[in-house]
């Protein structure tokens, strides 16, 4: 299994079905080096499904005090690879550790 | 210019040697007959090849030519506008494989075996081989502003397909999923002519540049529709055999290169 980090919508459990039509298994975990900053968004078909032109993304600082709380959930690969199509263009997937120490993936700003 | 594939290549996103992640692009591919590998090249590595193919475009050769959707000489049985023979425009521009850079990420990219036992793994081949002429391995396709791609099914079981650049709007890649079964002879006239009037719901598929795309087209069809704006859109086309020693037919390659 893969491990997928969410700090947003991802943690209910409709969008949880909505997306990978199951519930997920997670747990409470904070991402270390990160700040939340918001995003705006030209895609439309993402602009019609989400109801906004500005969406979460994080960025990263490095910076210890920096810290963002969320779930670390477990997906199949499969899973994975289609939670890549449906993330917005503006966002990359990348390796990140956990204040867990696990590493875990997150989608973070694609030109950060 | 970077000559290992895991400097052109995510393979922390992308890691094509693990069976897990081999297998799950190949169910997706499987179940969806499309798979998209979003990042797949590194930022660096697309850059370098855009500039190669800006500094190459003077050599591309532009076609503009009319074909049916079954891309086969058109069939005295039917009428002129029967979805059998309806003609449809395609037009772009394109280099070969003799015209990439010899030093191309695009090369060590198609040549890499770690790629090649990815593909076969994904696309259920034994082998996978380069053509045997010097032109149809690797093409890089260029649209400019209305250059399109009209709607067809491929005579290819599938495609392997890397955006380069996207141009300011317009050429979406749209299909419709299992259309025919071309192995079982399928036609199917009637669904083929909702498509052309427009009166079927089609996929869209989002590309953006570095992302790889394996798509089987021979049962679904498919179309990218007009470039617009002033940049223009530059994909390259990864072509493999499954046989050694094939090379394009001469009459194919006068109508794709304008040379053989």
């Amino acid at each position: 299994m893969q491990k997928l980090f969410s700090y947003g919508t991802l943690q209910l459990e409709s969008v949880q079905i909505d997306t990978f039509n199951r519930k997920l298994k997670g747990l409470k975990d904070t991402l270390v080096g990160y700040i939340i900053s918001e995003l705006e968004i030209t895609d439309e078909d993402v602009i019609k499904a989400s109801g906004s032109n500005v969406h979460p993304v994080i960025y990263f600082t490095g910076n210890d005090a920096d810290v963002i709380d969320g779930m670390v959930f477990e997906v199949t690969m499969e899973e994975l690879l289609q939670a890549d199509e449906y993330e917005v263009d503006d966002y990359k997937r990348v390796d990140a550790k956990m204040l867990s120490g696990d590493m875990a993936w997150i989608y973070a700003a694609a030109d950060a | 210019m970077t000559q290992v594939i895991e400097k052109i290549v995510d393979l922390e996103s992308h890691p094509l040697k693990e069976m897990p992640f081999r297998n799950a692009c190949k169910r997706i591919l499987d179940d969806k007959g499309v798979l998209v590998l979003k990042n797949f090249l590194y930022d660096s590595v697309i850059a370098d090849i855009c500039a190669d193919g800006e500094q190459q475009k003077h050599l591309a050769y532009y076609t503009e030519r009319k074909h049916n959707i079954y891309l086969a000489p058109s069939d005295e049985k039917f009428p002129e506008d029967h979805p059998r023979n309806r003609l449809i425009t395609s037009s772009k521009g394109c280099i070969t494989s003799d015209q990439i850079p010899e030093n191309s990420a695009l090369n060590t990219l198609y040549n890499s075996s770690e790629f090649k036992q990815f593909l076969c793994a994904v696309l259920s081949e034994k082998e996978l081989h380069a053509y045997a002429d010097p032109l149809s391995s690797i093409n890089l396709h260029y649209a400019s502003k209305g250059q399109e791609l009209g709607w067809h099914f491929d005579n290819s079981s599938f495609a392997i397909t890397l955006l380069l650049q996207k141009p300011q709007a317009g050429s979406v890649f749209q299909f419709v999923k299992n259309v025919r079964n071309a192995d079982a002879g399928e036609t199917q006239y009637s669904d083929v002519e909702k498509i052309l009037n427009n009166d079927v719901a089609v996929d869209s598929l989002r590309m953006n540049p570095g992302d790889l795309v394996l798509f089987r087209g021979r049962n679904s069809m498919h179309r990218v529709t007009p470039a617009m704006g002033d940049i223009t859109r530059m994909l390259v086309v990864l072509a493999y055999n499954s046989k050694p020693g094939i090379a394009l037919s001469e009459s194919a390659r006068l109508t794709f290169y304008g040379r053989v």
